[in-house]
């Protein structure tokens, strides 16, 4: 989890650095399918089960609040259309992808119909864009009352993170697995978001001072 | 069935590559090109059976960013496909890594078959996942040479289209089934994947020079 957080990281800070917003708008594009891709996977971090799409999930907001930090609010309202379009274009090619007849052979080693399944899709689908929307007016909202911007952005995550992953988890894991186990996943998820923010503060510090090489 | 859905993937692509670049100029056909970059590496996580040879869908979305280079070529020239291929190339080696990584972290046990079918799917497919990333960044390079060099002799679209699908749909044939197949499959097999493969790529690259005429009316207009 750490390596993979990292790794989202230096790809954002080097993206910022050579490209400057597109570098930015490049890694919300690559975070917004990265979470398509994981949300399939379920996985242990630290003997907690949670949605491996925490990670880019979580990073998505992260470079949320250095664009709303570092840019007028009409240019975040052109970033967060874009991941809008991304977020339907992507899920459009998925509904493809699923509908393809898999090959014989193939469905005899591994049915990726088992593994790439519609709901988690769909979910992201209408979760992603609608957290990014509301996250920013929160945001926005907090600024207004505090001028602290590090406790807005974890006071924001405290207060919408745990409505989001409970919904997103229902959404995901309907009628595939029980309530206590939807909860379960849903509060790992809303703790390892609020635990990745916290731990991308001085991040998100650093590229908001952070100067473009052109 | 699965030749239908080519077809609706396809004209999708094209929809949004239009879209994206009426929106976004040419930023959007960088957004676009890696957007399908990223795709066209999971589709190949899947195979289909055309003619009694499976084939990964990875084959299609790459050719669809061939149109895409020659937009930015008939429109910026051979820097920004420079540019291109720097994202493409940043782009394939996070995403693989990234890939390989979630693969890797250790599965729940609530639904532990399709946890362990994530990591065999990528543990079993690493080559092709390998291949489609490292073929579009060689053949959107060689493509991009050559559209640019029959732009400068002579800028007409279809003519600098046509050449180069009918080459280049080749060279990206050869390549990715060499990287994919070689030493898994009989040579006679390979040549007749890389004869289907090609094909298709052909017909997308011809579909693709409609869109590339229709974005050169945008930067006229």
């Amino acid at each position: 989890m750490c390596l993979i957080l990292i790794i989202i990281f230096i790809t954002i800070f080097f993206s910022y650095k050579y490209l400057g917003k597109l570098g930015l708008k490049l890694s919300l594009i690559l975070l917004t399918i990265l979470s398509f891709i994981m949300s399939f996977k379920i996985g242990l971090f630290f003997g907690i089960d949670t949605n491996i799409s925490v990670i880019p999930y979580a990073s998505i907001f992260v470079l949320l609040y250095i664009l709303i930090e570092k840019y007028s609010a009409q240019e975040i309202k052109k970033d967060i259309t874009l991941t809008i379009k991304t977020s339907i274009f992507t899920t459009l090619i998925f509904l493809i992808f699923i509908s393809y007849t898999q090959s014989v052979n193939d469905q005899v080693i591994i049915n990726i119909d088992h593994l790439i399944k519609l709901l988690p899709i769909l979910s992201t689908f209408i979760i992603l864009p609608l957290s990014i929307l509301l996250t920013t007016k929160l945001y926005k909202y907090f600024n207004k009352i505090n001028e602290n911007k590090y406790i807005n952005i974890i006071i924001c995550t405290i207060a919408f993170a745990l409505i989001e992953s409970i919904i997103q988890s229902i959404l995901s894991y309907f009628l595939v697995l029980n309530i206590n186990e939807i909860m379960n996943i849903s509060l790992a998820n809303y703790l390892f978001k609020i635990i990745i923010i916290i731990v991308s503060l001085p991040f998100i510090n650093l590229m908001i001072k952070k100067k473009v090489i052109s | 069935m699965n030749f239908v859905l080519m077809f609706i993937e396809v004209l999708l692509s094209f929809i949004f590559i239009l879209l994206f670049y009426k929106k976004y100029k040419e930023e959007g056909l960088y957004i676009i090109s890696v957007i399908l970059f990223i795709l066209s590496i999971i589709f190949s996580l899947k195979n289909i059976e055309i003619m009694n040879l499976e084939i990964p869908l990875g084959i299609i979305l790459p050719t669809v960013m061939l149109v895409v280079s020659n937009i930015l070529v008939q429109r910026n020239g051979l820097d920004a496909i420079k540019k291109l291929t720097c994202i493409l190339s940043i782009t394939a080696i996070v995403i693989v890594t990234l890939l390989i990584l979630s693969s890797l972290i250790i599965p729940s046990n609530y639904l532990y078959n399709t946890n362990i079918e994530y990591h065999e799917l990528i543990k079993n497919n690493i080559r092709t996942i390998i291949a489609t990333a490292i073929t579009p960044l060689i053949v959107i390079w060689i493509n991009s040479t050559m559209y640019y060099q029959l732009k400068r002799e002579k800028n007409n679209v279809f003519i600098s289209n046509i050449f180069t699908a009918l080459i280049i749909s080749f060279i990206d044939a050869i390549i990715f089934s060499i990287l994919v197949f070689a030493s898994l499959i009989p040579l006679n097999e390979i040549f007749i994947i890389i004869a289907i493969v090609y094909v298709i790529k052909f017909i997308i690259s011809l579909f693709g020079t409609l869109i590339v005429y229709k974005t050169k009316n945008i930067i006229t207009k």
